[in-house]
């Protein structure tokens, strides 16, 4: 009897010994990270490790050309008459951070309400009596301008385009200096601004920039000083 | 004597019976193929219990019958074994086999050999033998015998297939180069794959190794900010989390190890849930979902709510597939002949899907609770370290990370933008001094 009692305690032994114990994969997670004063601790010794995104441009501006035709609209110049621009641009890129060009603009004027109501008040009056006197402002307007410039860009960024796509864009400063064929003739002129350049793709870019653009013109009062704003749109091509 | 003649009699009978069982049976699975259910045709011979019994002349009719087949070899899961050697014609046996083959099959240097000569004997280009070769390579892989897999893997790469994903083969490529220690080639290897590719996660996350191997952690938790982005949440593995945690270890960012854990519970707990689940029942809604997309020849698209039910990359098993595709086909063979023999088939194969989600939960499971024990090791010894370490060394100064006008930074913010992944630098800055 004792030897099968023994017997049976000894399987029941064996039984237990051999039985694999029962994974609970739900007790090992709740087990995870539940000290919440270690982890507090763990706050005060932040080594302060960093990420960043460090990504090469999309495009590569090192040693291209860029190839554009802007338009813009010109204020702050004479009251008589408004002035806007066709024309184009060459600008070699150096690198991503310096470039230089060539920009031309052919200047379109049109009076502007009080010019063109000064001037019909003096049709109206020579009309009416050729032997009376008028007065019409005298208009030294922009033909066309040349300029050399040079651009620095310091600041870049990007943004979500729409969900299509990621775009890279820079902030740029210009200075140049160039010349001026007026009515009377030629003038020298310089330029500073800033823009911003969008470089849509491999091959495409578009720019907005303003620029403060002084110059002399000769009116019959004498030279007088006009100090002007151009701000322009450009689309270019990347070659 | 006269026992003798008895007895010898009753084994003449025995065969003779066994036989005609082994030719009805036979002889019943080539009726339903020539009427049109190929697949549960050949299905239904394949059970046949003793087919070294089946009379010449059925092995002969059926010679015939498949020797035009050059498709349904594809669809059929039932395993050819060598006693059916014989009873189908030559080139479609040679297919079927090829297409049954699982790198666990083959287990000795003879069966190696008899893999080479099959696959020496099939058509150049043909997915049987990319099959073959794709499963030959991985036993060579699994073997560590790295040249023989190389060997393989450059034909597969040299071929014209497109069974195999090019991007996978080229991460076979990789791993064999990170067996053979290879560090620089392995890496390279892995910068090959597409990032369109549904690999090229796999690559970066074991990417990440590589350079854990070269001790260069701060790369190594740059890689897996990629591999732990939320935009991943569906796809990425325990490894990534017990990788990641382990390479903050030794950067000593115990405050990021503790974030990670609480990221790892949120993930893969409920995982763990529904798994546990798929692997008792071999079945669940968004299971069935996967294999009527397999069905209509579609990838699946598994979001967010399916992915917590289904085991990870279920969308790319090639043998949940296949089934799907042979559950297709003998359905509609049922509808057009049904009978018992397309009804087996259709059970059988309905089985074998159970069977195959049981054991992709299974092995989920098993990678989570291995990944489990490590990451639970790494949290004791970052507690034990943060209580013999308790100050904070000297921080070294930020380093340089970007190198050129070509490129550009930009702060990391968690914010996922998808041209910036696998973009990350990490500025590791040093570890607490020893002592109090």
């Amino acid at each position: 009897m004792k030897t099968g009692v023994m017997f049976i305690l000894t399987l029941v032994v064996a039984q237990v010994s051999l039985a694999k114990p029962k994974i609970d994969i739900k007790k090992d997670f709740d087990s995870l990270g539940t000290n919440s004063a270690i982890a507090e601790k763990a706050q005060e010794l932040d080594p302060e490790n960093r990420v960043r995104i460090v990504q090469n441009r999309k495009v590569d501006r090192t040693n291209r050309l860029e190839l554009g035709f802007n338009y813009g609209l010109v204020t702050g110049g004479d009251a008589y008459y408004k002035t806007q621009n066709i024309g184009g641009l060459l600008e070699w890129h150096f690198n991503p951070k310096f470039s230089a060009g060539l920009r031309y603009s052919k200047a379109l004027n049109s009076l502007t309400s009080e010019g063109d109501s000064l001037y019909k008040d003096a049709q109206r009056r020579y009309q009416a009596d050729p032997t009376s006197g008028y007065a019409v402002p005298d208009l030294d307007y922009p033909i066309e301008t040349g300029l050399v410039t040079v651009s620095f860009y310091p600041v870049y960024g990007k943004f979500n385009f729409f969900e299509l796509g990621v775009a890279h864009f820079d902030f740029y400063a210009i200075a140049g200096y160039g010349k001026m064929n007026l009515k009377s003739g030629q003038t020298d002129t310089y330029t500073a601004g800033i823009g911003v350049g969008l470089w849509a793709a491999q091959n495409l870019a578009m720019r907005l920039e303003g620029r403060w653009q002084p110059y002399m013109d000769k009116v019959f009062t004498g030279e007088r000083r006009l100090d002007t704003v151009v701000v322009n749109a450009t689309l270019s091509v990347l070659l | 004597m006269k026992l003798m003649l008895l007895v010898i009699s009753f084994l003449f009978q025995t065969a003779a019976f066994a036989q005609s069982v082994a030719g009805e049976e036979a002889v019943q699975a080539l009726n339903q193929y020539k009427n049109g259910a190929k697949v549960s045709g050949i299905e239904a011979l394949l059970r046949v219990s003793k087919p070294k019994q089946i009379p010449p002349d059925v092995k002969s009719d059926w010679n015939q019958a498949t020797e035009k087949d050059n498709e349904t070899w594809k669809q059929i899961g039932t395993r050819w074994t060598a006693p059916f050697s014989g009873v189908l014609d030559g080139n479609f046996e040679n297919h079927l086999r090829a297409w049954q083959l699982r790198a666990r099959d083959i287990k000795s240097s003879a069966d190696e050999r008899s893999v080479e000569e099959l696959i020496s004997v099939l058509p150049e280009n043909g997915d049987a033998k990319t099959w073959a070769q794709w499963q030959l390579a991985m036993h060579y892989g699994i073997e560590n015998k790295t040249k023989s897999a190389s060997r393989v893997l450059q034909s597969i790469l040299d071929s014209d297939q497109e069974l195999i994903d090019q991007n996978q083969v080229l991460l076979a490529v990789a791993r064999i180069f990170y067996q053979e220690n290879r560090l620089d080639l392995s890496a390279k290897y892995f910068r090959m794959i597409d990032k369109s590719s549904d690999y090229w996660l796999d690559s970066v996350e074991e990417r990440a190794w590589i350079t854990t191997k070269q001790k260069a952690y701060d790369k190594t938790l740059a890689d897996l900010t990629t591999t732990l982005s939320s935009l991943w949440e569906n796809k990425t593995g325990p490894e990534s989390f017990f990788l990641a945690m382990f390479s903050n270890l030794k950067l000593c960012d115990y405050k990021r190890i503790f974030e990670l854990t609480s990221l790892f519970k949120k993930r893969f707990l409920p995982r763990v849930v529904a798994l546990q689940d798929l692997e008792r029942r071999g079945f669940n809604d968004a299971s069935q979902y996967v294999i009527d997309e397999f069905k209509d020849g579609d990838h699946p698209k598994i979001n967010s709510e399916r992915a917590l039910k289904l085991p990870r990359f279920v969308d790319r098993d090639e043998l949940l597939k296949r089934e799907a595709e042979a559950l297709q086909i003998v359905e509609d063979e049922q509808k057009e002949n049904g009978n018992a023999l397309t009804s087996v088939s259709l059970m059988n194969i309905k089985n074998r899907i159970a069977t195959r989600f049981k054991q992709l939960a299974r092995a989920d499971l098993e990678e989570i609770k291995k990944n489990l024990t490590k990451i639970q090791l790494v949290e004791a010894e970052a507690i034990q370290r943060m209580h013999l370490n308790p100050k904070l060394a000297e921080k070294k100064g930020r380093s340089k990370i970007s190198d050129g006008l070509s490129t550009i930074e930009f702060p990391y913010d968690e914010e996922v933008w998808l041209d910036e992944l696998d973009n990350y630098h990490v500025d590791a800055r040093g570890c607490p001094t020893k002592g109090g």
